[in-house]
């Protein structure tokens, strides 16, 4: 057998040529892998186990101007999965549509917006109920890498609406995640998308924390990962508005069922103390996830209920209008205290006679009658006599055609005609002082927004003195203390002792016997105020009313508004005589 | 030597093989740190039941005369074919390869490991003068084709091509000359290649450009080059010519799992537990991997993976020192001994534990398929323990002086 034994030294030394040689490739393997890739599988090691989850920070709440909360945070449970862990899981995405009811492509469209980072935990759902969130929590083996984590989301007071003023909040879409500053939003997070949860989301939002946490494979939390590491999310800061709840809600229930805005501004500030547009829409709806028919349902709404219409509505003035026309009767001296005009009822402009509302006529008038009963005579005779810039400078001067510039929402700037403007429409000379009359009297092409009607209120008021308006009284720091936000003030030049005329015509319309105004009166406070009544293509006319009160040092300024409501004095005038009823009621002995 | 009693006991083995056993033991107790066992019993003091049976085992299969256990070789062997046969038709467990037999479940697989070796061993031994001759060979390879059929039809070939690799081995060890086993390979060489074409191309030039140059060995090459284009080039079109369900058959034969994604999260899973451990790995019960449950089978299969990441590099080549050193020791052993029936065993020995060895850290590294071979000493499992123990036993036996 020494044969064999040759052979087999032979064969031993390949086998452990062999042995060495394979010893050798697998402990490079192992450096290679433990050693020079160490970083690499840390990382994704961590990434298994440690996973960041995001902490949604809570906005701040709104306050009413008494500290009344308006918009709160409650908590809620969203359902967040890891994309990676996730996606290619047919039967757990399968499983997840059974219990949320969420559909193939919504549920993918979530995870695929991750793509490019796969661990990075996304939001399935907001809010889900709580018969969801036993179902998920039951069949939590069989959904890999979702987990489920309590965050805050807006809540709303049931007393009011303000659904413009305050507006809602969303997902963050591809716009909002372009304009922000680096890595403040991401996408999925809440943005304000309109009112004032649009123009002060930088206030509000907070910044978001995270927290580092050890899970299982599947998904499961099992411990803190460090707390050391963990950043907590800053709360946004409070806003206190200057509305007030009570009054936001009596407007709120006066234009109930109707079209039309409320604006309600405190002279003295500019503050808006109430605002409302109907029809509105509950804020509710827009807390949860937004069903796509809602969304199609509050679009396609004739009324369209989206739209402020407090800020958006153009529309004519009608005698609302005859103070504008006024003070540039006063700054021209076509108009004065004593002179008087007989109205029959109608004034004839060359070949055309154009009527006073009054049938019969007023009769004699002086300015302050004129605008108490609101004669339409005494203004087309001012027309003849005045030129259209002087009459558009004024309009300008007191904030019309341009925006106030209050600090939420998109405004309109409304219409107001200059020369060139009607040169451009009707030709140069292609226009009459037919047209002027009805321009002065607020028809024609003169289109206003609430807003403006409302900041003129506020300037007959205080004299020429124009406060910029604004909803947001003061932010609180991070110390609980608010700050009062700083509004710029104008005082604009009014032609001699014409504010103190307007002033009294404007109480007579209201105090008066023969006042156009009378329904707007309220016990013991001296009303001034103007009704209109604006004809237009389409249908009864526009209620307007514009005041103030008391007369001496106002301190609440309206404008109403009912489209197609009728008469200014029969329909708007009531409602503004209700909204100073509730105002001096609750803020009279104050 | 007359009464076939072992002489001596090789020293150094023993204790390379008792070290080898406290790092496996150690190395599960800190993969189970965390693992909660349904009936009490951890899976560390289970593991310890089976290494306290495995022991006896050994000391049984040491210190039995070589005689008893020649008589023994036979019936053992043919008790465990039956067994096989028994498993295929009342087995247990999830893929039907345990037996149940007074409350003890055991793997017939593993016991057909060490009688197979011996009864390979004996006929070898037996044969002593006609070693090389067909009738031998014809032989062994029988009695290492029943049990690999066997087997093969639980399906677990992972553990059948043991026995394949075993009975190559031995041929490979007794002498059968190398260029038998070399044009053996080649079809397999070939077909396996013809999957991968740059590389099956460059394999046949290389071997068209040597046959040009080598005149002396031209046709051989020639037959060698046929051979390989030819098995290169039916395999792959045989395969694409396959249903689906006959490849998902055949995938799930070879031991790529018909779960291809869940083994290949296995494997990534494993390479993440490796690579985090780094140079001295996370600790002890400490590595997340393995205890938030994200590394599977990580105390049986992937238990290497598990180590690797609580003990790092360093834990590793410890590992792979020991395993060295055992085999090593082995294949000296086998080489120096002066009786033909230690020599072959030893051999069987080693290549039965060199090749579960090389297997598992090619899967463990992502280099081979997840083929479901435990580590010998390290992966949880009763069965396999007792057998390695008894063939740790039987390798530790001296007869020299």
């Amino acid at each position: 057998m020494i044969d064999l034994h040759v052979i087999q030294a032979i064969r031993a030394r390949w086998i452990r040529s062999g042995l060495l040689f394979f010893t050798i490739l697998i402990i490079i393997r192992f450096f290679y892998l433990q050693i020079l890739s160490i970083e690499n599988f840390t990382r994704y090691s961590e990434a298994n186990s440690v996973r960041r989850i995001p902490l949604t920070a809570a906005r701040g709440q709104l306050l009413d101007a008494n500290g009344v909360i308006l918009v709160d945070n409650r908590p809620s449970y969203s359902l967040f999965a890891i994309p990676q862990k996730f996606l290619n899981d047919t039967i757990a995405v399968q499983l997840l549509m059974q219990l949320t009811g969420m559909r193939k492509k919504e549920v993918y469209n979530r995870l695929a917006a991750r793509e490019i980072r796969p661990f990075h935990p996304v939001r399935i759902l907001r809010d889900i109920d709580f018969e969801t969130l036993t179902h998920v929590e039951e069949n939590r083996e069989s959904l890999p890498g979702l987990y489920v984590q309590v965050e805050p989301v807006r809540a709303y007071s049931d007393t009011i609406r303000a659904s413009h003023i305050l507006g809602y909040v969303g997902e963050a879409n591809k716009k909002d995640l372009e304009s922000s500053e680096l890595h403040s939003l991401q996408m999925g997070d809440l943005v304000g998308k309109s009112g004032v949860e649009k123009a002060y989301d930088d206030v509000l939002r907070g910044t978001r924390g995270y927290r580092l946490s050890l899970v299982d494979a599947i998904g499961r939390e099992v411990a803190d990962y460090s707390n050391k590491e963990d950043i907590l999310p800053v709360p946004g800061k409070n806003l206190q508005l200057t509305l007030l709840i009570d009054l936001q809600m009596r407007a709120e229930q006066l234009l109930h069922d109707l079209r039309g805005s409320i604006v309600v501004v405190d002279p003295q500030t500019g503050g808006i103390l109430a605002m409302v547009s109907a029809p509105d829409f509950p804020l509710t709806v827009f807390a949860r996830h937004l069903a796509p028919e809602v969304w199609n349902g509050l679009i396609n709404d004739e009324d369209s209920p989206l739209l402020n219409r407090a800020l958006q509505a153009q529309l004519p003035p009608g005698s609302v209008y005859k103070l504008v026309s006024s003070f540039a009767g006063f700054d021209q001296g076509v108009i004065n205290s004593v002179d008087t005009l007989y109205c029959s009822g109608g004034f004839r402009i060359g070949r055309r006679r154009f009527p006073c509302w009054k049938e019969e006529g007023h009769g004699s008038m002086t300015f302050i009658t004129a605008i108490a009963q609101s004669c339409n005579s005494y203004f087309y005779n001012l027309s003849q006599q005045l030129d259209i810039s002087d009459w558009q400078k004024w309009g300008h001067l007191l904030g019309f055609g341009r925006i106030a510039d209050i600090d939420v929402a998109q405004e309109l700037p409304g219409l107001l005609p200059d020369k060139n403007y009607m040169d451009k429409k009707y030709g140069i000379g292609g226009w009459t002082s037919g047209q002027m009359a009805n321009l002065i009297i607020g028809q024609g092409d003169l289109l206003v927004t609430p807003i403006q009607v409302a900041q003129l209120a506020m300037i007959i008021a205080n004299k020429g003195r124009r406060e910029r308006m604004h909803i947001t009284g003061a932010v609180e720091n991070g110390i609980g203390e608010l700050q009062a936000y700083q509004w710029d003030s104008q005082q604009i030049d009014l032609p001699k002792s014409s504010i103190d005329l307007i002033i009294e015509g404007m109480k007579e319309a209201v105090q008066g016997k023969h006042g156009s105004a009378t329904l707007a009166r309220c016990p013991g406070i001296i009303v001034c105020g103007k009704t209109g009544s604006a004809q237009n293509p389409h249908g009864d006319s526009h209620a307007w009313f514009v005041g103030f009160a008391p007369m001496v040092n106002p301190r609440i300024a309206v404008a109403v508004v009912i489209e197609n409501g009728g008469s200014g004095g029969a329909v708007a005038a009531p409602v503004a005589g209700a909204l100073f009823r509730s105002f001096f009621k609750g803020a009279g002995n104050e | 030597m007359s009464d076939g009693s072992a002489r001596s006991f090789d020293r150094q083995l023993l204790a390379g093989l008792a070290l080898l056993l406290i790092v496996g033991l150690v190395a599960l107790s800190s993969a189970t740190y965390l693992l909660k066992s349904g009936d009490g019993l951890s899976v560390i003091n289970r593991q310890l039941l089976w290494i306290g049976v495995g022991v006896a085992g050994a000391i049984f299969f040491s210190l039995t005369p070589l005689n008893i256990i020649r008589r023994l070789t036979l019936p053992g062997y043919l008790l465990s074919l039956f067994l096989l046969v028994f498993v295929l038709i009342a087995g247990h467990g999830p893929a039907g390869r345990w037996l149940v037999f007074a409350g003890i479940s055991f793997q017939p697989a593993e016991a057909a490991k060490i009688a197979s070796l011996l009864m390979l061993t004996s006929w070898l031994a037996s044969r002593e003068h006609r070693i090389g001759n067909g009738g031998t060979l014809t032989g062994a390879a029988l009695i290492i084709l029943l049990p690999f059929l066997l087997i093969s039809m639980q399906p677990d070939l992972g553990t059948a091509l043991v026995f394949i690799v075993l009975g190559l081995g031995m041929f490979f060890w007794i002498g059968v000359p190398g260029h038998w086993f070399l044009f053996g390979l080649i079809p397999i060489i070939g077909g396996a290649l013809g999957f991968y074409q740059v590389l099956f191309f460059l394999l046949l030039l290389i071997i068209l450009v040597t046959a040009l140059w080598k005149r002396k060995y031209r046709r051989k090459l020639i037959l060698i080059f046929c051979v390989f284009a030819a098995s290169g080039w039916i395999v792959p079109h045989l395969w694409d010519s396959m249903p689906q369900y006959q490849k998902a058959r055949i995938t799930s034969f070879v031991g790529l799992n018909a779960d291809v994604r869940g083994a290949a999260y296995q494997v990534i899973q494993s390479k993440i537990a490796i690579g985090s451990g780094g140079l001295a790995g996370k600790g002890f019960g400490k590595g997340t991997q393995t205890q938030l449950r994200f590394l599977p089978e990580h105390h049986t299969d992937f238990i290497l993976s598990a180590f690797a990441e609580e003990f790092g590099f360093i834990g590793i080549i410890l590992v792979i020192g020991l395993w060295m050193f055992v085999l090593w020791r082995c294949i000296r052993q086998a080489e120096h001994q002066d009786l033909l029936w230690n020599r072959f065993l030893i051999m069987g020995v080693s290549i039965i534990w060199g090749f579960q060895w090389m297997v598992n850290l090619c899967m463990v590294v992502g280099w081979a398929p997840v083929t479901g071979l435990p580590m010998p000493f390290f992966s949880y499992g009763g069965s396999a323990m007792v057998v390695n123990l008894c063939m740790a036993g039987l390798a530790v036996r001296r007869y020299d002086r």
